[in-house]
Formats: C-alpha cells, structure tokens, sequence
C-alpha cells in the first residue's frame, strides 16, 4: 500500500494495490487519476455521496462463494429515474478487482472483459433487441444514459465524473452483459448474479 | 396487527411542506402522505417530480404503508404501493385496476404483493432465459429450460402511488404487460421505451397474508366472506336444482292428464259440423282437446277446423281454430314436401258437467274429412313449472354472479 496527500485538503489517500488507476478523497470529493509516478493528477472534484445504509462501505470485508474480499471504493450514477451504486471490490488473492452492483437488494458480481468484436453504435441500440458481443447474443432489457453523481475510494478505471454516457445491458446464457460508451472507451462488463447467502459479510 | 417500520430519513414536502418520511435507503420517489405530490429523492436534493394528484382508491386489503410482517419465512415492511390501470387496445372502455405492494426484505431485496381479480401473489424479479418479445411471445423460457405460457398482453400506466418507490415513478407512465403462467408459478413481462423485465410470482391466499400480518379484524372478514359464499351457493345450488326440476317437469307435464273421451268425427262441405257430449267432473282445471285428421290431403290443400264448447248452461265459446295442410315445392335442395295432420289446443271448462263438444269445418277444397278427437281432463299446465323454473333458477344463477363478482371485488 502507498499513501500520499490530496492536494485540495491535505488528507490522505491510500492506494491500495498496483491495480488502482483513480482515487477520489474521502473528505473533500477531489478525483484523481494514479499517474504511475509518485505523483497524482487532479481530475476534479465529484459531490460527497450521502452515505445510505448498505450491506457494503468502503474498507467492510468479507467473502463472496468462499473468496475474500475488501470494499475499495463507491460510485453512484444517476438516471432519468433514479440512482444506482456500483462497488468496487479488491480481491485478498491479488487478482484484478470487479464491480459489485445492487438494484432493489439483488446483487451482481461484475467483472471487466476486452471488447474483441464489433459493437453497435449507442443510438442503434433497442430494447429486445439482441446485439452480438464477443461470444455473447446479448438479449438487451435496458437501454438508458447515465452521469456520475459522486465517489468515494480507490477505483481500478479512471472514472467520468463529468458528462453523461449511454449504457446497455441484457442477457447472455445466464451471464448478464453490460456495456458502457464512455466518450473514449467502450467497456464491457460480464456478470452473475449474487444469492443473499453468497456474500458473507465479516 | 402489523408492526410499523421506523423512518431512517424526514424530509418537507416541496409542495405543501409537509413532513415526508423515508424509510429505505434506496428509495428514489416519495410520495407525500399529505398532498399526493411525488417527490424524487436521492440524486441530490429532494425534487417534485409531480404535484398533487387525485385522491388513490383505496387498498382493496388492509396492508398499509411501513407494516412489518413474514411471509413465507420472510421478514417484509411495506414501502409502497401503486395502482395500475389496464385496457384493451381495441376497446379502451373496457378497463380494469390492479394493485401493487413493494415489500422490502430484511436482506434488502425487493418484492412485489400483487393484487388483482385472481387474488395475491408475490413477485420476485428474475433474468431473461432467451430473447422475448412482448408483443408476439407466446411462452417465455423460465427455470429448469421450461416454458410458460403467456395468456395476455395489454398497455398499462400508472395511475396512482402511495409511500416510496426504488424508481421515479410518476402518475401517467406507461408500459406493456405480458402475463403468463406455468409449473405453479405466475409470470409478469413489463416494458418501457428503456427497460424489458420480468417477474415472477407464487400465489398467496388471502388467508395467508392476513395471519401474516396478524389482523384478526381481517381474518374475521374473511372466515366471514367465506360463510356467506358457502351460505349463497348452497342456496344457489337448490334454485338451480329446484329449476332444473321445474324444467323438466314442464317437458313431462306436455303429456299429463286423463283421457276422458276419444271419437271420431266426420266434417263434409255438406255437413260441416259435428257436436259430441263430454261430461267434465271437475271444473277449472285445464283440458287438452286433441285432433288427429285420418284424411289424406292431396298436394298442395289446407283445410281449417273452427273448436267451440257448450256449456251446461247453455254459454257457447269458440275454443280455437286448428289448420292443417300438405304443402309441396322446390328449392337449390331439390322437391320438399311439408305437411301437419294434428292439433291441439287447451281449455278450461269453468263448470262440471255435460257438455258439447262442436267442431266445424272452415274453408277447404276437400269433400269429405274424417279426424279422431281425444279430451284429456285434469291437465297439468307446463308454462307455469316453466315460469318457475325460470325464476327460481334466474335467482341460482345471479346468486353465483354476485358470488363471482364479491369474490373479483376482493
């Protein structure tokens, strides 16, 4: 682990582990991307996130299908109908971090995967459609834009904290698919669903 | 009854200023208790996504906002509920409501009581096995690689919410619904210009939920609803049967009465008239005069036969007036023939005693015509077992109407 200083307010900001690309101050919302240097780059700052109970925070541990874990970060996205929270979770056998995302109580493990095909563009995409991504025939079920309302932690991606993004995700031979256009990347996620008794919490 | 959840958040309604409470943390709409305004929550300050609104109907059970109880081994608290009205796209008059309850589990998941003319059933989302398309599926892939049938699609909005919601949801939203049903499980498709899922759902008797939510006043109702069902239908059973019987005794009273007298007459242009005594012992009860024509009638003929009846005093009163016929032609089917050689009539002789019985030939081309003549007394009129029958199965049969409409009502 690392520790230096944000620059807006002095605190300190752990970098955890080689896998961290960005980091937002727990204190005073300032964003910035790790430059691979002893050095940070200011990105801006996002909105403090009011903290709504959850099963998860940053720093909770705990295990998902016997695997430990330890909360590193928190992002909340807004949409035309609401918010929706994804973690950032960092695995105790060193392996890349994955996302954690919960919607109405029902979570999903996500995990990063290389775009290797051609994907449409956003505005082609339709609700029940099915769209070709890598191996998968993805079944789309939503389609929508979303903004970064705030952050809190370590993240392994650099994180948009301006500017909307489109998104979709969908069905895949029971995997669940989501796909991010970011304005200078297009990000695939692949994931599986989480029982309540999968995650154990320490 | 149902222990109430505390709020975790207070907050004034943009609208009327009024206090709004917030007890899920992943709530996204609030709807205040107050003036119905719809509050969006959770993406910064708290923003009126609608204001005021017209009055919600009224819960058709009696679960209420923040009640805590278990379900199906579940702890549950009643964050929600929002009223969704149906209609067939190709009569928009012909429309129906149904409610829905978001429960929050203890573990955080969210599920929805769902109330509708078959009853409750609890709603869990799930994931799309296969592509589905809601407007032309015709069964939906679900667990263990089985199908479900889908057995109606039809538009829906929103026409109502009370409580909080895990989305922005305002009066006025639209969406498709599909529902479908298999294996015992219940399934509901709903989409929106963004948004395809899919729910699905297990039956919950009524009496079920109201042990669940430990309402005695409730669980009367209903021992009390089911008494009354079981009362009108076994009362509804006996009309029906009572009619039935009615029915068939009209059928079988065709034949009812003693034959009192059988001759036969002989009717000519030159004697057009024949009189035969009967002697009626009973007075006031029906009698069937019956007349069956021995004479052939040639092709194409007719032939009217004018009843009349003196009685003891003397009083003369024309009866009836029987026509028969042969009749013959052609059609795309080829020569047909039709022809009626009986009539009958019925009477009621109002004093006992002798009698004559006349009967006169009316206009005819034939010479000569024999008919046999048969009276039968004490005859037993059916239109009055078909009156009764009719009414009193009428009254079975809206017995079980009314017993199916309380029972959608509810």
């Amino acid at each position: 682990m690392k520790t230096m200083n944000c620059e807006s307010c002095g605190a300190p900001l752990e970098i955890e582990n080689q896998f961290i690309r960005s980091v937002t101050c727990q204190f005073c919302g300032s964003a910035y991307v790790v430059n691979g240097t002893d050095g940070l780059d200011m990105k801006g700052k996002t909105a403090s996130l009011a903290n709504y109970p959850s099963r998860l925070s940053v720093g909770q541990t705990g295990k998902i299908h016997g695997k430990g874990f330890s909360v590193m970060g928190r992002v909340r996205y807004s949409y035309d109908e609401g918010f929706w929270e994804e973690w950032q979770v960092n695995w105790d056998d060193d392996t890349p971090p994955d996302w954690l995302e919960e919607d109405e109580g029902y979570w999903t493990l996500y995990r990063r995967e290389r775009v290797r095909s051609a994907i449409p563009p956003y505005n082609e995409i339709r609700v029940g459609s099915t769209v070709k991504v890598n191996k998968y025939d993805v079944f789309v079920t939503e389609k929508r834009e979303g903004q970064m309302m705030g952050s809190e932690g370590q993240f392994s991606s650099v994180l948009p904290i301006q500017g909307k993004f489109g998104f979709f995700s969908g069905n895949a031979d029971g995997k669940i698919v989501s796909i991010n256009y970011w304005e200078d990347e297009i990000e695939l996620s692949v994931g599986e669903d989480l029982e309540h008794s999968d995650m154990v919490l320490s | 009854m149902s222990e109430q959840t505390s709020a975790i958040k207070r907050l004034e309604c943009p609208s009327c200023g009024k206090p709004v409470d917030q007890h899920n943390p992943t709530s996204q709409t609030l709807i205040c208790s107050a003036c119905g305004s719809h509050i969006g929550i959770g993406t910064g300050d708290a923003e009126l996504l609608a204001k005021g609104g017209r009055k919600l109907p009224p819960p058709p059970a009696p679960i209420n906002i923040g009640d805590k109880f278990k379900l199906l081994g579940e702890e549950y608290f009643v964050m929600g509920r929002v009223v969704y009205r149906g209609w067939d796209p190709s009569d928009t008059s012909d429309y129906w409501v149904w409610n829905e309850w978001l429960l929050g589990a203890q573990s955080g998941q969210m599920v929805w009581l769902s109330h509708d003319e078959t009853g409750f059933a609890l709603f869990r989302k799930m994931r799309f096995r296969s592509q589905f398309d809601i407007k032309t599926a015709r069964q939906i892939d679900v667990d263990g690689g089985k199908k479900a049938h889908i057995n109606e699609r039809y538009p829906a909005q929103i026409i109502g919410a009370e409580g909080e919601l895990t989305w922005r949801a305002t009066r006025g939203e639209q969406l498709i619904v599909a529902e479908g049903a298999g294996f015992g499980k219940k399934y509901s498709i709903q989409q929106t210009a963004d948004e395809l899922e899919v729910y699905e759902g297990k039956a919950i008797a009524e009496t079920e939920l109201a042990q669940a939510t430990g309402n005695a006043k409730w669980e009367e109702e209903i021992k009390n609803r089911a008494n009354w069902t079981a009362t009108i239908g076994f009362v509804a059973l006996i009309c029906i049967i009572f009619g039935v019987i009615a029915l068939v005794g009209a059928v079988l009273a065709g034949g009812t009465g003693n034959v009192i007298l059988t001759d036969s007459i002989t009717l000519s242009t030159t004697n057009q008239e024949a009189s035969i005594p009967v002697n009626f012992e009973v007075a006031e009860r029906p009698a069937i005069v019956g007349i069956n024509v021995q004479t052939s009638l040639p092709q194409n003929t007719y032939m009217d036969m004018e009843v009349a009846i003196i009685s003891p005093d003397g009083t003369e009163t024309d009866l009836f007036e029987a026509e028969f016929w042969h009749e013959t032609g052609s059609d795309e089917d080829g020569p047909w023939q039709e022809w009626e050689y009986t009539g009958s009539d019925m009477f009621v002789p109002f004093q006992t005693g002798d009698h004559t019985m006349k009967f006169i030939l009316g206009d005819t081309p034939i010479d000569t015509v024999s008919a046999n003549i048969e009276i039968r007394a004490n005859h037993i009129m059916p239109i009055w077992l078909i009156i009764y029958g009719v009414i009193v199965g009428g009254i079975g049969l809206l017995l079980i109407f009314l017993m199916v409409k309380r029972a959608q009502a509810k």
